[in-house]
């Protein structure tokens, strides 16, 4: 099976991206219009309180400030997600058609690192602003927050990628015109 | 505008269309075409022997120098 082209990979991984989007984008939507707090959110707080006795749940958080942190986190979080999702599809469909150095595909990975960084820094400003709530405070557990450098690296490695996509399309219409 | 390519006129002067060009050269009729129309960037040598051969010129003849308004500033 080719990897670009129609009835390729590309074109069979654009479908599976482009429903992901339509879930993601309806979890966001729903996230938005009722505040419930899903188990993922059990997963952001773990992360958060790196050491200490104290097992950390959502209901620890129930009736207080920082569940709303949580909330804002979670809903920042899925929508990052929904637009890199978004972004990938639109990617990936040229690549469907079998058009891979497409003229507005570096500015999207571009956009996708920036989207993954941003994120990334977002997810830390709330850990801060989470901790500062008192409640972690009260409870005794030794907390500590770092920068998700990850995402950032993440990030650098996609916008260097978009750069090579930028030469790759000077390349191929350069080639296209060369008589 | 730095090189102008001057194909039609030499085909006009030689009385030779653009499918009959194509033909003899072996390239397509749309390269032939962005060629023709100054959209080329880049021409291969092989192209522009075959051309001056069917047309019988110099390369001089179809690709000229036309100094940039920037340049004589």
């Amino acid at each position: 099976m080719n990897l670009i082209g129609p009835k390729s990979i590309a074109s069979k991984l654009h479908l599976v991206v482009k429903v992901a989007f339509f879930l993601a984008t309806a979890g966001v939507l729903l996230l938005s219009f009722a505040p419930i707090f899903p188990y993922s959110s059990q997963r952001h707080v773990s992360f958060v309180v790196q050491s200490g006795p104290l097992d950390v749940s959502f209901d620890l958080f129930r009736g207080t400030e920082a569940r709303w942190w949580i909330w804002a986190m979670e809903l920042v979080s899925r929508t990052c997600h929904a637009v890199v999702l978004y972004l990938l599809m639109r990617i990936l469909e040229p690549a469907g058609a079998g058009e891979l150095f497409h003229p507005k595909t570096p500015n999207r990975l571009r956009m996708i690192g920036c989207t993954v960084v941003i994120s990334g820094l977002l997810r830390t400003l709330f850990c801060v602003a989470l901790l500062n709530t008192g409640t972690l405070a009260e409870s005794g557990a030794r907390v500590s927050w770092a920068i998700d450098t990850d995402a950032i690296f993440m990030g650098i490695v996609l916008v260097v990628l978009a750069e090579v996509f930028r030469r790759g399309y000077v390349l191929k219409t350069e080639s296209e015109l060369t008589v | 505008m730095g090189i102008r390519v001057h194909l039609a006129r030499v085909m006009l002067e030689r009385g030779i269309s653009l499918t009959e060009l194509a033909g003899r050269v072996g390239i397509t009729l749309a390269n032939l075409s962005i060629l023709k129309s100054n959209k080329a960037k880049a021409i291969r040598f092989s192209t522009l022997e075959a051309l001056c051969q069917e047309l019988h010129c110099a390369p001089g003849d179809i690709l000229k120098y036309e100094m940039r308004a920037e340049d004589t500033e």
